[in-house]
């Protein structure tokens, strides 16, 4: 039976239908059981829908506030959190974002938002020992086309077919004036990274770098990891990003 | 019915008070507090953390804990262990809770009397159980089964209420009590939640008083509610924790404490968060009224 009660219970919060759980809640008080209910479906709508704001202020900011609630609202019925530890609810936005119909028209809206959850993680994945300078003193010329590099769990990669980044910035910088001088459709490779504790921050870069900076972060040495690269740029030198990971602390040492 | 017949007698198991007692005031501690407490180290006796909040120990805020565990009692709250659900427990999560109280070693572990989670969907909120005997019986397996992962006893709080259901067969003070007597867990009295609760539901809250053990009660909550109005109807009170506590708490929970006697007391505030100082000066305004009550003989020098 109570199985049962917590079953209507909960279809209830997340139903725009009249809940069959009110059948079993007393009508004491001023109240109508209904608007007592509505409290439950309020404090939930509220709570998730909160979440999500302080995920993706850059979607809310370019959907308007408004438009973001009933937006959340959708998420949150479609994909209600499994979990009681919410550090990951919302992981999934940018993908509903892809198929949802009223935002057909603006497909970069999912990538803003992928850019905006991958933020989040790297400000949430801590950090590792660094690798550091006086490592590269143990390298010798024949070891060094075998060199595999761990990243910091921090560091992430994403790219788009849209100038997500400059949306972003504009939108955080409160230049939204300045979107319609964007030119959306650009081909955009971001790493994601935070250099402190605290501050995450993106670093854009162009095609070979990201092809080599992807191998090596799937594990390949780095041998491959150039071949890839100079495969799209004959002229790809590794030195100065790997010199700038280095020295901001992306790399890892084995442990 | 009276469910004491079932329980009251049958089972009854020792509780033993965590280490929070003689202590002054607490704070709940929130992110945005993390670095003026750190810096500023305030007058308060312990603090208080959403343990969900710290499940992922590599995140940069957990650290802030480890380095406050040294200096503050810490208590350990839970709010999504859905103690009341009829699925039983989320063993995921209770490997974690135990995972944490294994890091921090905290005075006290607490959770609520409530559910959340059914069928692999969770809702974010603390939502109301049925007085009805199944419940308790599902509550007291799920806390005995916790207890026993977690190896130690826990306190479980009384909710804030916004509507009650049909065809009850005991009071809130009664489950509770049958909850702590069978299970051996203490009680968290949450006395702006008896207040708004009492409102919300139109009961007496020094009546729900007097039917509390007091030998059980092992820590008291304070926070603030919004009124929200509905309609022309009147005002539903929500346990929304943005506010000061309201007068009419304070005098609830010194009517609490000369009944029951004092008991460690934490100040929650969780939205619409005032500086640190704000939120410290509650503590202590907490700290004043229990001196009233705590015998002369007994009173340490640790209160504000």
């Amino acid at each position: 039976m109570l199985h049962d009660t917590q079953q209507k219970f909960l279809e209830g919060i997340f139903s725009e239908e009249y809940p069959e759980i009110l059948s079993s809640v007393a009508n004491v008080g001023d109240f109508s059981p209904e608007q007592r209910f509505q409290v439950y479906q309020n404090n939930a709508k509220l709570i998730l829908t909160d979440i999500l704001k302080r995920l993706y202020p850059v979607v809310m900011a370019l959907v308007g506030e408004d438009f973001f609630r009933y937006l959340a609202f959708s998420y949150i019925k479609a994909e209600p959190p499994k979990t009681c530890d919410m550090t990951f609810y919302g992981d999934s936005f940018g993908q509903f974002l892809k198929s949802f119909a009223p935002l057909k028209d603006l497909n970069y809206m999912s990538d803003v938002a992928d850019m905006e959850w991958a933020w989040y993680k790297s400000g949430m994945a801590g950090r590792k020992t660094a690798l550091t300078a006086e490592f590269l003193a143990d390298i010798t010329e024949d070891n060094i086309p075998e060199l595999k590099f761990n990243f910091q769990p921090s560091v992430l990669l994403l790219d788009s077919t849209y100038a997500v980044d400059k949306i972003w910035q504009a939108v955080t910088d409160n230049e939204t004036e300045q979107l319609s001088d964007i030119k959306l459709e650009q081909d955009t490779y971001l790493i994601i990274y935070c250099p402190s504790d605290k501050d995450v921050t993106f670093l854009s870069v162009d095609k070979p770098t990201y092809s080599f900076v992807k191998a090596l972060y799937n594990g390949n040495n780095l041998n491959l990891a150039l071949e890839q690269a100079i495969a799209i740029d004959a002229d790809f030198i590794p030195d100065q990003h790997i010199a700038y990971f280095i020295t901001n602390s992306m790399f890892t040492v084995n442990e | 019915m009276s469910a004491s017949s079932t329980y009251y007698k049958a089972d009854m198991k020792a509780f033993t008070m965590p280490d929070l007692v003689n202590t002054s005031s607490g704070v709940g501690l929130r992110a945005i507090h993390h670095e003026d407490v750190l810096r500023e180290r305030p007058n308060v006796g312990f603090l208080e953390v959403h343990s969900e909040n710290f499940f992922h120990f590599d995140a940069p805020h957990f650290k802030d804990l480890m380095i406050l565990r040294e200096d503050y009692p810490i208590s350990l709250h839970c709010i999504g262990l859905s103690l009341g659900s009829a699925d039983g427990l989320d063993k995921q999560h209770v490997e974690k809770l135990k995972q944490l109280i294994e890091i921090i070693e905290p005075a006290s572990v607490s959770e609520h009397v409530s559910w959340s989670r059914l069928s692999n969907i969770t809702v974010p909120d603390l939502l109301p159980m049925p007085m009805i005997e199944e419940a308790l019986e599902i509550m007291i397996q799920n806390t005995n089964d916790l207890q026993e992962s977690l190896g130690r006893k826990i306190l479980m709080e009384n909710p804030s209420s916004y509507l009650a259901f049909n065809d009850c067969d005991m009071t809130e003070p009664e489950f509770l009590t049958e909850l702590s007597l069978s299970s051996g867990c203490g009680l968290l009295l949450d006395v702006n939640n008896i207040y708004v609760s009492a409102h919300n539901l139109g009961f007496d809250a020094e009546e729900y008083l007097r039917h509390i053990p007091a030998e059980r009660v092992a820590e008291i909550h304070l926070a603030g509610y919004q009124i929200n109005p509905v309609d022309d109807l009147g005002d539903i009170y929500i346990d929304a924790h943005n506010n000061p506590v309201h007068d009419p708490v304070w005098d609830l929970y010194e009517k609490t404490i000369a009944l029951i006697g004092d008991k460690p007391t934490l100040i929650e505030w969780d939205n619409d968060l005032p500086s640190l100082e704000v939120l410290v000066g509650e503590a202590h305004k907490a700290d004043k009224i229990r001196q009233k009550y705590i015998p002369s003989d007994s009173r340490g020098d640790n209160a504000a």
